[in-house]
């Protein structure tokens, strides 16, 4: 016994010796953020996602420049940024907030009303709506924001919040990899180019008619998109435009991908670890091009007249898409807000996805593949120009090429590799019908990502904050965040050609299809989204009573015999009108 | 009179031997696999994901050193926890945590299952009651309190946390005491020992396999943890928080190499491997502390 | 001469009734009552500090958060509002509803969780403490290898075994018998479910099998050897000593794991974050989504922690005292009401 116990404590002691040897080491970098006393501090926090966070020291350094002769208290002069990044988002931060020293917090994922109701949040109203005069700027912070975006921030006179990058996502697909394989659309080469509006809407328009069978791509005509006059129209029908080339409908899309299958190349690759998420986002992408942007922001106010309500019935018979009469939206308990499921934007979605996931070609093979993170997805999409097979698409968001810093890096090694020699662009997206074709491009912003003021700092401190946030977003800020990230804000501002230079091809098109397109957000100020906001967070996307209970996306991989667009899109209305779930 | 022989062949020793293997073999390849990956660069990953490393990359380990760590709140500025912070963070919360936690639930255990005072029982019918009525009450709530008590993200507050006795263990140890040896108790109180004394000196050693044994998962446990040191102990965090920190890095580097990610999970895993293979005899209990010589 | 004596004996007696007047012990004071005043105190004093931990850490957080369960949060103005019982009927609702997920999955994946648990998980776990116990070939070995799972943060092994299992098995496959890559084990529907429960099964035993084992290690020898001689085989040894004598620790096991079937989250959260399939939902998963979606969700939380606990409160303790009956210990419980007045 007593060998048992001399061992046991000699363990202990050699343990304990190595962590009081390890006490000599010392625990801490020596790269310590140190207090200059003669400056007023000003805590930042920073969401450390996919931005990074090269971004805000940019702004930092700028702001202590130009704030260099601030007077603050006790004598002090000029104001030291202390930026803390971290992983905190959403939730997690309504957790901590009140007792969070930080005074000004750019994170995600937030649902804004839970924190303005709680009275978490420093009202910047007055910061935000005062012209950036001292910038040299004629607008205020919220005269460069979208209606949908004021009617939203606003609480009354106060606004608490401003949504500091746009989140919007779609299919990236590889330009040089569409000229390569000639899958542009050439001019008469599809069925959409005889359409009435691209017919009228063109000084030369392509004559005669699509005399092909239009499930075949063969009897379609593609074209390496070097002459630009021989390109098709695109989905806004008109020559001459950015999405010429491109599929007009979500049937070309489909002959498109057939064409790459046959050429081998795979025509998209997403996450497989989060492939429920994204395909989710995208299918608001889709819906909000199809309702437009009053429609669209119907799925999360639950407020207005819904005027493409699909008749489910004869659908059902039919498997025709006839329209019922315009409905004012009602939610409550006795209300109507299951109608909203029955919109037309939803049903194509869903037909768009099931045809997409049901032909295991149009993907790879690692789209649901669990070990397929978003990073994965982009270094497969990035990479298979040099190992033997090709992705033509990548379903992504925005941001992803400045996710993808590590791989552009590590393929370095190859010529014509870095972000600004590559080619990539933001697809326009297809039309759901032919009738269609011409409305305007929507898009949907699907992250909350927010710049707010800590409401739980001192006095003296809230004025210093509001300065920071205008400074923020000024005309020069909005710039260097778009230059440092590749990726545009969520409000208007002006590129100069000096900034055009520094920003890769698909920097470009993003920031033109975002300041050009009305975007649709994912929330509302109704008292409905308010007290429903995580449920109503997905309401355009999932399916519901789907065979084998999953969303769209797993009812169509798993249930290809059973899961239909038709099934899941009546069904959703059933389910919701018998559950009272959008009441 | 004859000895009977005893035939004591089985089924089950070669049975048992099988499954056994079968069961070892699914779980060390994958951990072998995920150790063979440290060594290869994240283009080596891509192509020969299963095969041996073609060149031998020790650097993804100092990589994952040099990037092991953790900014905190320190004072009105900021400062950065290494790995060797990390580390010592790590022993004092397992240690002392875990310390506290055993100590609390012993002395409870011990005093319920001794004393039949009519409180005793209700003790231990509240807390098999609370085991089975999950409440769980809002982080704000626990942190306001602990603030109010000048408890929050300090070592005597943590220790104070820790000191508790609602679980699983304390009805394990509580049916264990009672069935100790009573006379062997009696004995000493016979010849003058204290409670203190029959506690410490007679009882706890015949639960010190019990006793080590709930040390050990719970130390496990406290190692591996990470989500209450973030909630807590935001300035203290441990080995766990910064594998945590590091798997969802905003370094891109890292979150895209999966050789490098492995590589912090190695980090965390080895400090673990070597205690358990120093303590994994005395886990089993095969101890037989007794108080009284036989 | 004698009456000098006599007044000497009565002084004497008188003396004597004097002493034992002033010096007469108070009721209670003898040996038994300072032991039972000191076991007070030392209860007292050993118990005070554990029992103001528990009502600062648990009372004063929770007792807020139970009477939650009986409101709910305006996001208009920020306040809660009595709301009744409707919390406690939603729950009910989400449990038992013709479209809940909760009802159709959730509550089925449960079930057959607890079953695997109950009946392979268990038997399988003494079993193998057995074997360890008893020194068998190899056992120090296969034992340093069970408990490796255990000692690894979850999130590194949930990484290591989700990459084995959609990539190194189908390649595997691919390589062994020539037919196309297939989806990895996660990601091919038909087998996801029952990866996350080998996962679960493979990676659970650690820590239950220690605990068998210590307590089995507690076994005295000399009624091992008794049965040995008397021609008891192994299998005849585990089902009528080892067992018995172990028998209060798995009844405890048994009778607390019946909240398992409510907790069991199957590691989802670690493999999924909270985005998992619905078709894989267990309640323990669902309740931890709905923890941590939000701030709003305490009052829904509540109500349904209360209920499980009106649920679970009569099934654990009836299992209790079911295998009390079957508990050898039961019989012989010294432990009295305190020490017997002689």
């Amino acid at each position: 016994m007593r060998k048992i116990f001399k061992k046991t404590i000699c363990s202990l002691l050699a343990v304990t010796t190595a962590a009081v040897a390890l006490a000599g080491c010392n625990p801490y970098d020596d790269d310590e953020v140190e207090i200059d006393e003669t400056k007023t501090q000003l805590y930042v926090y920073n969401y450390n996602g996919g931005y990074g966070s090269k971004w805000l020291d940019n702004v930092k350094n700028r702001f202590e420049t130009q704030f260099a002769g601030y007077e603050g208290e006790n004598g002090k002069v000029g104001v030291q940024v202390i930026v803390e990044n971290g992983k905190r988002l959403g939730t997690a931060y309504l957790e901590v907030i009140a007792t969070d020293r930080n005074e000004v917090i750019f994170t995600e994922s937030i649902y804004y009303y839970d924190f303005v109701s709680r009275g978490l949040l420093c009202d910047m109203g007055d910061a935000v709506t005062t012209p950036l005069t001292e910038y040299n700027e004629t607008v205020s912070i919220m005269d460069k924001l979208s209606v949908e975006q004021q009617n939203f921030y606003k609480s009354g006179d106060s606004v608490y919040a401003v949504p500091f990058r746009s989140n919007v996502q779609g299919i990236t697909y590889d330009m040089d990899l569409f000229a390569e394989g000639e899958f542009y659309f050439a001019k008469g080469g599809a069925p959409s180019e005889y359409c009435e509006y691209t017919q009228n809407n063109n000084e030369s328009p392509a004559s005669g008619s699509f005399d092909g069978d239009p499930t075949n791509y063969m009897d379609y005509t593609f074209t390496d998109g070097t002459d630009a006059n021989n390109m098709s129209a695109g989905p806004d029908g008109k020559y001459g435009t950015t999405d010429d080339g491109l599929p007009a409908t979500y049937d070309e899309f489909f002959i498109m991908c057939d064409k790459m299958v046959d050429n081998e190349t795979t025509p998209m690759i997403w996450t497989g670890q989060y492939a429920t998420n994204y395909l989710n986002h995208f299918m608001d992408q889709l819906i909000a091009d199809y309702e437009g942007l009053e429609q669209f922001n119907m799925y999360y106010s639950f407020d207005g007249t819904a005027k493409h309500l699909v008749d489910t019935d004869a659908l059902n018979a039919t498997g025709e898409v006839s329209y019922l009469p315009a409905q004012t939206i009602t939610p409550g308990k006795e209300g109507n807000g299951y109608l909203m499921s029955q919109s037309a934007g939803r049903y194509y979605a869903l037909q768009f996805f099931e045809r997409l996931i049901k032909n295991k070609d149009y993907y790879d093979a690692k789209s649901f593949n669990q070990t397929e993170s978003h990073l994965g997805a982009q270094s497969d999409f990035l990479y298979s120009k040099w190992e033997s097979r090709n992705i033509a698409m990548l379903m992504e968001g925005i941001w992803w090429e400045n996710e993808a810093e590590t791989a552009f890096s590590e393929l370095s090694v190859h010529d014509g590799s870095s972000k600004l020699e590559r080619n990539f662009g933001l697809m326009y997206l297809p039309k759901a019908t032919e009738a269609q074709i011409g409305e305007t491009s929507t898009y949907a912003d699907i992250l909350n990502s927010l710049c707010m003021i800590n409401g739980n700092i001192k006095e003296e401190k809230k004025e210093l904050a509001r300065q920071f946030v205008r400074f923020c977003f000024t005309e020069e800020s909005n710039r260097a965040w778009n230059v440092d990230t590749g990726t545009p804000r969520a409000m208007e501002y002006t590129l100069l050609e000096s900034d055009w230079a520094q920003i890769s091809t698909f920097g470009k098109r993003i920031y033109n299809i975002t300041q050009e397109n009305p975007i649709g957000y994912t929330y509302a100020n109704t008292t409905f989204y308010k007290e429903n906001a995580k449920t109503v967070a997905v309401a355009a996307t999932v399916g519901f009573n789907n065979p084998g209970g999953a969303g769209f996306a797993n009812a169509f991989k798993n249930h290809a015999d059973t899961a239909t667009a038709i099934k899941i899109f009546v069904d959703s209305k059933d389910y919701l009108k018998d559950t009272g779930a959008w009441s | 009179m004859s000895r009977k022989v005893t035939n004591r062949r089985s089924w089950f020793p070669i049975v048992g031997f099988i499954v056994f293997l079968l069961f070892s073999v699914f779980l060390v390849i994958p951990m072998l696999w995920a150790m063979l990956t440290t060594f290869k660069t994240n283009v080596e990953f891509r192509t020969n994901m299963f095969g041996l490393p073609k060149h031998w990359e020790f650097s993804n380990y100092q990589t994952a050193i040099d990037n092991f760590k953790v900014q905190i709140q320190y004072g009105a500025g900021l400062r950065t926890v290494n790995l060797v912070g990390l580390l010592q963070n790590s022993f004092l919360y397992s240690i002392g945590g875990t310390f506290f936690f055993v100590a609390c639930h012993y002395i409870v255990a011990y005093c319920t299952a001794k004393f039949p005072y009519k409180f005793s029982g209700f003790v231990y019918g509240f807390i098999l009651t609370l085991m089975l009525v999950p409440i769980s009450a809002s982080q704000a709530a626990t942190i306001d309190l602990l603030q109010t008590f000048g408890l929050y993200d300090n070592w005597p507050g943590f220790f104070f946390q820790r000191f508790g006795f609602t679980g699983m263990y304390f009805l394990i140890l509580h049916e264990s005491i009672k069935t100790t040896s009573r006379e062997i108790s009696e004995a000493a109180e016979i010849d003058g020992a204290s409670n203190l004394r029959i506690m410490f000196s007679i009882v706890m050693p015949q639960m010190m396999g019990m006793l080590f044994t709930i040390f050990l998962i719970t130390f496990i446990a406290q190692w591996n943890d990470y989500m209450f040191p973030l909630m807590y102990m935001p300035t203290h965090p441990t080995l766990a928080y910064g594998l945590y920190l590091y798997n969802n890095s905003g370094n891109n580097a890292i979150a895209a190499s999966v050789p490098l990610r492995l590589s912090g999970c190695m980090i965390i895993f080895i400090p673990m491997l070597v205690i358990f293979m120093i303590f994994h005899d005395k886990m089993m209990g095969n101890l037989s502390y007794g108080g009284v010589k036989e | 001469m004698k009456l000098f004596n006599d007044l000497k004996w009565k002084l004497y007696d008188v003396n004597v009734a004097i002493h034992q007047k002033m010096h007469k012990q108070p009721k209670g004071l003898g040996k038994a009552s300072t032991r039972r005043r000191n076991n007070l105190i030392f209860y007292i004093s050993m118990m005070a500090l554990p029992i103001i931990q528990f009502v600062i850490m648990w009372g004063f957080t929770n007792v807020n958060t139970i009477i939650l369960a009986f409101k709910r949060f305006d996001v208009e103005t920020g306040e809660y509002y009595f709301y009744g019982f409707n919390n406690f009927l939603q729950v009910i609702k989400d449990f038992t509803g013709d479209h809940s997920a909760v009802a159709k999955y959730a509550v089925v994946n449960s079930v057959i969780v607890y079953a695997v648990n109950l009946l392979i998980v268990t038997p399988l776990g003494l079993l193998f403490s057995y074997y360890i116990y008893k020194k068998f070939k190899g056992g120090r070995v296969f034992r340093t290898i069970l408990y490796i799972p255990s000692i690894v943060s979850s999130v590194v092994m949930v990484t290591i075994f989700t990459y084995f299992v959609e990539n190194f098995i189908p390649q595997m496959m691919h390589q062994l018998t020539g037919r196309p890559l297939e989806l990895g084990l996660l990601s091919n529907p038909e087998t996801t479910f029952q990866t996350l429960l080998v996962y679960s099964v493979f990676f659970s035993f650690g820590s239950t099998t220690m605990i068998y084992s210590s307590s089995m290690s507690n076994i005295n020898q000399s009624l091992v050897e008794a049965a040995m001689l008397d021609g008891c085989g192994l299998m005849q040894e585990f089902l009528t000593i080892t067992i018995p004598l172990c028998f209060n620790i798995i009844k405890l096991n048994l009778a607390t794991s019946v909240t398992g079937f409510f907790t069991n989250t199957l590691s989802l959260h670690t493999f999924y974050g909270l985005a998992a399939d619905e078709s894989l939902y267990t309640i323990g998963y669902f309740i931890q989504k709905e923890t941590l979606s939000g701030a709003s969700n305490y009052p829904y939380l509540s109500a349904y922690g209360l209920l499980m606990g009106l649920v679970v409160t009569p099934l654990v303790f009836g299992l209790k005292a079911i295998l009390d009956k079957f508990d050898p210990y039961m019989e012989k419980t010294i432990y009295g009401k305190g020490r017997a007045k002689k």
